[in-house]
């Protein structure tokens, strides 16, 4: 008896742990704006996992997994929040123009591997490590700090 | 003596001022060098940049193992180390043969084949230690500038300001309640020093007045007394004359009739004292002291002889003063008289007369008088009702007249000793 009770008990604690780091679901559970722009920009019958996790009580996150732990955060509209390569270029073709070419100008040879977008700036991280900052217009603001 | 109203403040500024100063020197410090750091920091952060920029460019930069001329190096390294971690190190400096302090940079960056690779970036930054020292001596001048100024500034003006008040009290300190003297008005705009200047001037109106009428009427009472006085004596002369009383009766109208010119004495006593303080003797003439001491001997003469006392007159240089000379006549007489009541039997009296002083000197029964009190008056040493206790009042009084003149008792090898000196000037 006292067995039976405690895996119970262990099946509702993982489970809740389950609910924490987030819960599978499937590529048609995604906002409409999330699909598409995994549509236009990379190879959507690769996805190896999507979670909805549930950050500071009420605000929802997206998680999509590609091989080489290439990962893609959305908010709960579906506007992507992060474009992370695990060190490995992404696709640039979403990121604002005035951004890629003030790399290309700055820093010749170097791509992007990760770019995070927030209300006030973008920041993007470049092949040899250095994170740059920029605005919503796409202008430059600083590097590092 | 407490401290001058001036330097009160002063020093209690001179302390705020000092903590003052230390405070903001600490903070000046804290700034600048987080100024000087953030700058240099800065450099190093701009230069980390451009060195990996170059390395992209120039694959041969990845091999710096050494800090050369540029001041960094770089060496392949297990993991990113992402973060800028700067640090302090002492580097020697061939420049001045001495260990200088460096500002250091570390971080990390990814080469084109994306290996991880260490890069250390370092710079010479600001001697913190010659700092402190070339701030501190800064400091010191300025807070010694400080001070200064202010004491100067402090001086000047409380001078100005605090000039009233200091006349007022040298005007005090000058004046003698019931000399006659006056205070002189103190001339200020400030509103304190023209209050306490009025009231003062009033008080002292006030006092001197009071005074002056408590005097007025010691002078009409004894002025007063003297008839009714002598129409007693008389009439008690006419019943002594009469005859028809018997010896006893006699004996009690001889004992009243003593006892009534013991008060006429004192009347005429307590009348001179008032007239002295009320400065009825104006005249003043050249006096020779001997002049008026032979004058006197030869008065009392018989007295000395009929009380066994010896008189003996010492006279090396002549004593001569600008006074009243009847005023002096009493003071030598009042003094002398009181030598030879209060005298031994036999006795002796000694007059000496110097360059500006003369003394009475006499044995006596008494031991040594309180100085404090002898001029007091109806001062007694003992119940002896033949005197009046005014004598040495008087002669005070006819002291106090002349301000260039002085009054000191003494007792010296058994003897009672009185003189009479013009005041040295470093009194």
């Amino acid at each position: 008896m006292r067995v039976f009770l405690s895996v119970i008990l262990l099946c509702l604690l993982s489970e809740t742990v389950r609910a924490q780091k987030g819960q599978k679901v499937n590529l048609s559970d995604l906002p409409q704006k999330a699909r598409s722009f995994i549509q236009q920009n990379f190879n959507q019958e690769k996805i190896r996992d999507i979670l909805k996790e549930t950050e500071d009580l009420m605000d929802i996150e997206y998680k999509v997994w590609f091989p080489d732990k290439l990962k893609i955060k959305f908010d709960r509209k579906g506007d992507w929040k992060e474009v992370d390569g695990n060190r490995h270029p992404i696709p640039t073709r979403f990121i604002p123009e005035r951004i890629m070419t003030y790399i290309r100008k700055s820093f010749p040879n170097n791509e992007v591997v990760k770019i995070e977008k927030d209300r006030k700036s973008y920041e993007v991280e470049i092949s040899n490590g250095l994170e740059l900052e920029f605005d919503t217009d796409g202008n430059f603001i600083k590097i590092d700090s | 003596m407490g401290k001058s109203l001036k330097n009160y403040t002063l020093k209690h500024l001179v302390y705020i001022l000092l903590i003052v100063v230390g405070v903001w020197a600490g903070l000046f410090y804290a700034f600048i060098l987080d100024e000087v750091y953030d700058n240099v920091d800065d450099g190093l952060k701009n230069q980390k940049i451009n060195i990996i920029r170059q390395a992209y460019m120039d694959s041969t930069v990845l091999r710096t193992s050494e800090f050369g001329i540029n001041q960094f190096r770089i060496l392949p390294s297990d993991s990113l180390r992402k973060a800028n971690v700067f640090s302090k190190e002492m580097i020697y400096m061939e420049y001045d043969d001495e260990m200088e302090p460096y500002r250091v940079l570390q971080t990390g960056f990814y080469a084109p084949d994306g290996q991880p690779y260490s890069l250390e970036i370092r710079t010479s930054t600001v001697e913190e230690d010659d700092f402190l020292i070339d701030l501190t001596i800064a400091l010191i001048v300025l807070y010694l500038l400080i001070v200064l100024t202010l004491f100067v500034v402090n001086n000047f003006i409380l001078e100005r300001v605090l000039k009233p008040l200091k006349n007022l009290i040298n005007e005090l300190q000058n004046y003698r309640f019931g000399s006659g003297s006056q205070v002189k008005p103190v001339h200020s705009t400030v509103s304190e020093f023209i209050i306490l200047d009025q009231k003062i001037q009033e008080m002292i109106y006030r006092n001197e007045n009071l005074f002056q009428r408590q005097k007025q009427f010691i002078e009409n009472a004894s002025h007063e007394l003297q008839t009714p006085l002598a129409v007693t004596i008389s009439k008690l002369d006419l019943l002594l004359e009469n005859g028809d009383l018997n010896e006893a009766q006699s004996t009690e109208i001889g004992e009243a009739k003593r006892s009534l010119l013991r008060m006429v004495n004192l009347n005429k006593s307590l009348l001179m004292l008032s007239r002295i303080e009320n400065r009825q003797f104006e005249e003043v003439e050249t006096i020779n002291i001997r002049a008026v001491l032979d004058e006197v001997i030869a008065d009392l003469d018989e007295i000395i002889h009929f009380k066994n006392l010896t008189l003996t007159l010492q006279n090396r240089e002549s004593f001569m003063l600008n006074a009243n000379r009847h005023l002096m006549i009493i003071l030598v007489s009042n003094l002398l008289r009181n030598a030879i009541r209060y005298n031994t039997d036999p006795g002796s009296i000694e007059v000496r007369i110097l360059r500006n002083e003369f003394s009475v000197s006499n044995t006596s029964t008494f031991p040594p008088l309180n100085p404090a009190h002898i001029f007091d008056r109806f001062y007694k040493y003992s119940a002896d009702n033949n005197s009046s206790g005014l004598g040495l009042s008087i002669v005070e009084s006819i002291i106090k007249t002349y301000p260039e003149l002085r009054l000191d008792y003494t007792y010296r090898d058994g003897l009672h000793v009185f003189t009479v000196s013009t005041k040295k000037i470093t009194d």
